[in-house]
């Protein structure tokens, strides 16, 4: 893959209940309600809604590329600081490991229709589940995602 | 003065109400400690809030949105955030003054209250006026999560704009810092008071030189401004369940501190009396085998 050089700058995610993540990064894809997004340094002023979808934050200084779940909001980009504003965000990030492959084992079971009965009956989102498993991709997670359907 | 025996099962009596309000304190401060650590990390959340609505107020085309027009309903909607336990001081009682205060304005300017309910408190005091709730939350047990938060904001915007309702209000215990917190009601709808509200205890306004018209906006700028309205209300109603939480708490932590301390205080009491009676019933008891000696060898 291509390194970006552009530079780096600020990016915040906030939810209701906690500030998320307040880092520097190269780039990022926010789930825009119309399709993904990629923002780069120097990027003109934006304020965009949000969907559900998976927020990915790459070079990132001093730490791996991070990766959200986010249950819709707003992007407001201004002077190269970029504020994620979200209802609801999920991470692996500090989740212990067995945590971790049981989300995803349970994704999973309801991609490949294990939980074909709970989703009829709306306990189980597939989207959601959809979007594990991809982030668990994204994530590097390649162990989870050897069970994953095509 | 009481019986040794007496004095000794008071004090236990102590004791024990001593070890259950201990216990309380130690979980009142444990759960307060978790609210409040999401209160204080979600104060940038509403302050970025607050910037994105300054942002859209000072457009030069002012926005022209049924959620900023001036409600036409005489009925005013109450969501009262209350405990489900007492042993957490005037908590619930501030509550209930500002609620009669609501009951009395709306009886002299002939409104309709619906009042809506959480906690079981609210809902003694509520029957104890005979008044029926329109709805009672019990789906969650203190802070609902971000969907059913959603839910709840979605109904009385349907509310709103269907012109059921003309005002929406949180009477709840307000959490300003952990060494104030105030019963307030916090107008939610017309939209525009609660915008308020949000700058007004906004940090930093605005430090951008942009305006809103420099920005590209995706939707259009109406549809962005329905989404963030929405926003704003539901997670203001997700806030205000957080600050009457992290405020119960805390409100319990101080109540039961205090109940121990008398608590140990009584016991130290008790102790004090319980060595004195015990000192007379001995000093008694001797001076009976004293006396009876004596008798023995005169």
């Amino acid at each position: 893959m291509v390194e970006l050089t552009h530079g780096l700058f600020r990016v915040i995610l906030l939810t209701p209940k906690a500030k998320l993540l307040d880092c520097r990064a190269g780039s990022l894809v926010v789930p825009a309600h119309d399709g993904q997004r990629g923002i780069l340094r120097n990027h003109c002023p934006m304020l965009a809604k949000l969907t559900l979808g998976i927020l990915e934050v790459r070079q990132i200084l001093d730490r791996p590329d991070a990766f959200y779940i986010i249950e819709g909001g707003f992007v407001r980009v201004t002077e190269n600081h970029v504020t994620v504003l979200a209802y609801d965000a999920m991470t692996f990030e500090g989740m212990p490991a067995e945590r971790v492959q049981q989300i995803i084992s349970e994704a999973q079971a309801v991609l490949v229709g294990k939980e074909y009965i709970r989703t009829q009956r709306g306990q189980v989102d597939v989207r959601r589940s959809r979007l594990i498993v991809r982030m668990a991709h994204l994530a590097g997670l390649e162990t989870a995602m050897a069970e994953t359907p095509s | 003065m009481a019986h040794a025996r007496q004095i000794l099962a008071r004090r236990r009596a102590a004791q024990n109400i001593s070890k259950v309000t201990g216990t309380m304190e130690t979980i009142s401060a444990v759960r307060y400690r978790q609210y409040y650590h999401q209160w204080a990390e979600g104060l940038a959340f509403y302050d970025a809030l607050a910037q994105m609505a300054y942002l859209m107020f000072t457009a030069e085309k002012p926005m022209d949105h049924p959620l900023m027009r001036p409600p036409t309903s005489k009925t005013q909607a109450l969501l009262v955030i209350g405990s489900d336990r007492g042993l957490c001081g005037a908590y619930n009682n501030d509550l209930f003054r500002l609620l009669d205060t609501h009951l009395k304005m709306a009886k002299k300017f002939g409104r309709t209250l619906q009042i809506y309910v959480k906690g079981r408190k609210v809902l003694g005091f509520l029957d104890h006026l005979k008044i029926k709730p329109a709805k009672v939350y019990t789906e969650f047990a203190e802070v609902p999560t971000a969907a059913q938060a959603n839910e709840i904001g979605d109904f009385f915007l349907k509310e709103y704009l269907e012109g059921r309702i003309g005002r929406l209000g949180i009477v709840y215990n307000r959490f300003y810092s952990p060494a104030s917190q105030k019963a307030q009601t916090l107008t939610v709808l017309p939209v525009a008071d609660l915008i308020d509200d949000l700058t007004t205890r906004s940090t930093i306004i605005w430090p951008w030189e942009q305006n809103f018209e420099d920005f590209l906006l995706s939707p259009s700028g109406e549809e962005i401004f329905q989404t963030l309205s929405e926003m704003i209300v539901r997670t203001s109603i997700l806030g205000c369940f957080i600050e009457a939480a992290a405020s119960e708490h805390l409100a319990r932590v101080v109540t039961m501190r205090n109940a121990s301390d008398n608590a140990d205080e009584m016991i130290a009491e008790l102790t004090k009396e319980y060595n004195r009676a015990r000192q007379g019933q001995i000093t008694t008891e001797l001076l009976d085998i004293v006396s009876g000696m004596n008798a023995m060898k005169s």
